[in-house]
């Protein structure tokens, strides 16, 4: 069995990096093999970031540079991911799941399902609990919709509740899980949204 | 025991057998249904790409699928015969729009209007076919937009033909 490809979209500096740092230490407890791709407009900088940490050797993180707007590489014509991810799957032959993150993009990047086999839409309270209500194809199509930084809602004056309720509105019921990446809080479901469903473990 | 079914446990199915549009597959699915053999996974058309995926089949098992890279999902497809028990997945066509424009000029502005809207599509004679992945409002929205633009006919077309 080849890795199985998760996609990480949505908004600049939702905390979608944040969010693999966070996931990197609970596959790491898991005994989950891990390899990231990491999109950037022009740039390595979520690649060098992830380096720098040392959660993962440097050679299972790649980058892959959109040059335009980041959606264009996922879902248009995801060729340059599609080459890194079966690079990685030659030179790892017993990864477990490849993790790629999109580089910030609006409310309507989407995941082509030719690329990954499940993908979540990354938001963060900070942007407006009224987010949800725009009704955005990532917010809407995403296997799973991630709201992090819950920490930051008193501060920004948003109501969780309103901002959930409203999500899972919009979503017909499909999964929305707060996370507060900064503290660590919420990153457990998420890992047990991936594995489930594309783990089967 | 139910197969696979052990503590939450997933029964995964990784591979392609062949395909019940084949005659042979066909006959011993016939002969599967008639044993009480026989399971069948519906996948939205929408889901089809994907290479892994957590379903229930019609008699309600938990199963995984997870097919190599090079492997597409069709209809039909056979993903178990053994131990007395086939899985066949059904993939029907899933309602589309077939969008036939009236000139040349509205061909290519009808054209680059989808492109731009990211709609799958599937270029039949002289129509485009919109695969609709959601609810028909947005995508009549869109083409009310469309209509002030170019000159073309739709027809909704239904889920299996
Ligand atoms: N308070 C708070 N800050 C967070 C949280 N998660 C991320 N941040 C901060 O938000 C900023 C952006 O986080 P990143 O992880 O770089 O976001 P990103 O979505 O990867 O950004 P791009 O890749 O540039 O789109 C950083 O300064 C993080 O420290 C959180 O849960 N709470
Ligand atoms: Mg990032």
């Amino acid at each position: 069995m080849t890795a199985a490809r998760v996609g990480i979209g949505g908004p600049v500096g939702s905390g979608k990096t944040a969010l693999i740092e966070r996931l990197l230490e609970h596959f790491a407890q898991a005994d989950i093999e891990v390899a990231v791709i990491t999109n950037d407009l022009v740039t390595n900088e979520d690649a060098e970031r992830l380096r720098r940490n040392g959660q993962l050797a440097p050679e299972r993180i790649l980058a892959v540079q959109a040059g335009a707007c980041p959606h264009t590489v996922i879902r248009e014509d995801p060729t340059p991911n599609l080459v890194a991810a079966d690079r990685l799957d030659r030179q790892f032959a017993n990864l477990d799941i490849i993790l790629l993150e999109s580089g910030g993009d609006n409310l309507a990047s989407t995941f082509s399902l030719d690329l990954v086999d499940w993908w979540m839409f990354v938001i963060d309270v900070s942007g407006g609990d009224d987010i949800p209500r725009k009704r955005g194809p990532g917010v809407i199509k995403s296997d799973l919709l991630v709201i992090n930084k819950t920490d930051l809602a008193p501060h920004v004056g948003v109501d969780l509740e309103t901002m959930f309720g409203e999500a899972r509105r919009v979503r017909n019921n499909a999964t929305v899980l707060g996370t507060n990446c900064r503290a660590g809080e919420g990153i457990t479901a998420v890992a047990k949204e991936i594995r489930d469903a594309v783990l089967f473990r | 025991m139910v197969y696979g079914q052990t503590l939450g446990q997933p029964l995964v199915l990784s591979a392609v057998l062949g395909n019940t549009r084949e005659p042979s597959w066909h006959d011993r699915a016939h002969a599967a249904d008639a044993a009480g053999e026989l399971e069948i996974v519906r996948i939205a058309p929408a889901d089809a790409p994907r290479r892994r995926m957590r379903l229930r089949t019609d008699k309600n098992r938990d199963i995984a699928i997870a097919l190599p890279r090079e492997i597409g999902l069709v209809d039909g497809a056979v993903l178990r015969n053994e131990d007395g028990l086939m899985i066949v997945a059904r993939i029907d066509a899933g309602p589309r729009l077939r969008l036939t424009p009236a000139d040349l000029a509205s061909a290519l502005r009808l054209g680059y209007f989808c492109g731009n809207l990211h709609w799958k599509a599937n270029f039949v004679k002289d129509s485009i076919e919109i695969q609709m992945d959601g609810p028909d409002r947005p995508f009549q929205d869109r083409l009310a937009d469309a209509r002030k633009l170019c000159a073309f006919t739709v027809e909704r077309l239904e889920a299996d033909t």
